[in-house]
């Protein structure tokens, strides 16, 4: 029994969080169908895809990594911090000036504009970094205190 | 000592958290011997998760016992 994979606690873990998380995209994609018939288009096609996607998407990692089953006992958190970071950091600086400069809309005609598109990166990686600092000192709080 | 999982009710596992201290092993420590995270071993010992009989035959192969000494429950 070599670390090469999740173990099966992990594995456990992770089949529960698919299911809720194709259960949430049911419900997103009924959410989304109700709001298209009552109030009509609320944002750009491929706006719209990718929220449908985000959502879900960020709730399996998030979970995940609470339930220390987002890594395997092979793999490097802490590289895995710096590049996430990387990617939150660099993903602010797509829309950052544009809200400094006041040329950012959220909303436009009724429908979120595609710019909001941008948001998507920083929130998820930075989100997902923050996850994982938390459940690190989690980790280790409980190691101290089981040795 | 018990721990209500998902419906199930699960007792913790003293005996493994006991042979576990006697032999001055961490949680880590055997979970490592045995191939799984800390968390895995810690979810086992509280009663969270019960684990495949592979598993339970490795821990009890690390910590040279029976299936019977670790993991048999008398009704």
């Amino acid at each position: 029994m070599k670390n090469l994979r999740y173990d099966e606690y992990q594995l456990k873990n992770r089949h529960q969080l698919a299911f809720q998380t194709l259960i949430l995209i049911f419900v997103l994609v009924m959410t989304n169908g109700l709001l298209k018939e009552s109030y009509g288009v609320w944002a750009p096609p491929l706006l719209e895809a990718l929220i449908l996607i985000f959502i879900p998407g960020m709730y399996f990692a998030i979970m995940s990594i609470a339930k220390n089953a987002y890594f395997r006992k092979k793999d490097y958190p802490i590289l895995v911090i710096i590049l996430f970071g990387l990617a939150a950091v660099l993903g602010l600086f797509s829309f950052v000036p544009a809200i400094l400069n006041g040329t950012f809309i959220f909303v436009e005609n009724g429908q979120l504009t595609n710019q909001v598109g941008s948001l998507f990166i920083p929130i998820l990686f930075g989100g997902m970094v923050i996850a994982i600092i938390v459940r690190k000192m989690i980790n280790k709080r409980e190691d101290a205190m089981e040795d | 000592m018990i721990t209500v999982l998902g419906g199930w009710m699960m007792a913790k596992n003293l005996r493994l958290k006991a042979a576990r201290a006697v032999r001055d092993m961490s949680q880590a420590k055997l979970a490592d011997a045995v191939g799984v995270t800390r968390q895995t071993m810690n979810a086992i010992e509280n009663g969270a998760y019960n684990p495949s009989l592979n598993l339970c035959i490795a821990i009890c192969q690390v910590l040279n016992l029976t299936l019977n000494d670790l993991f048999w429950e008398e009704k």
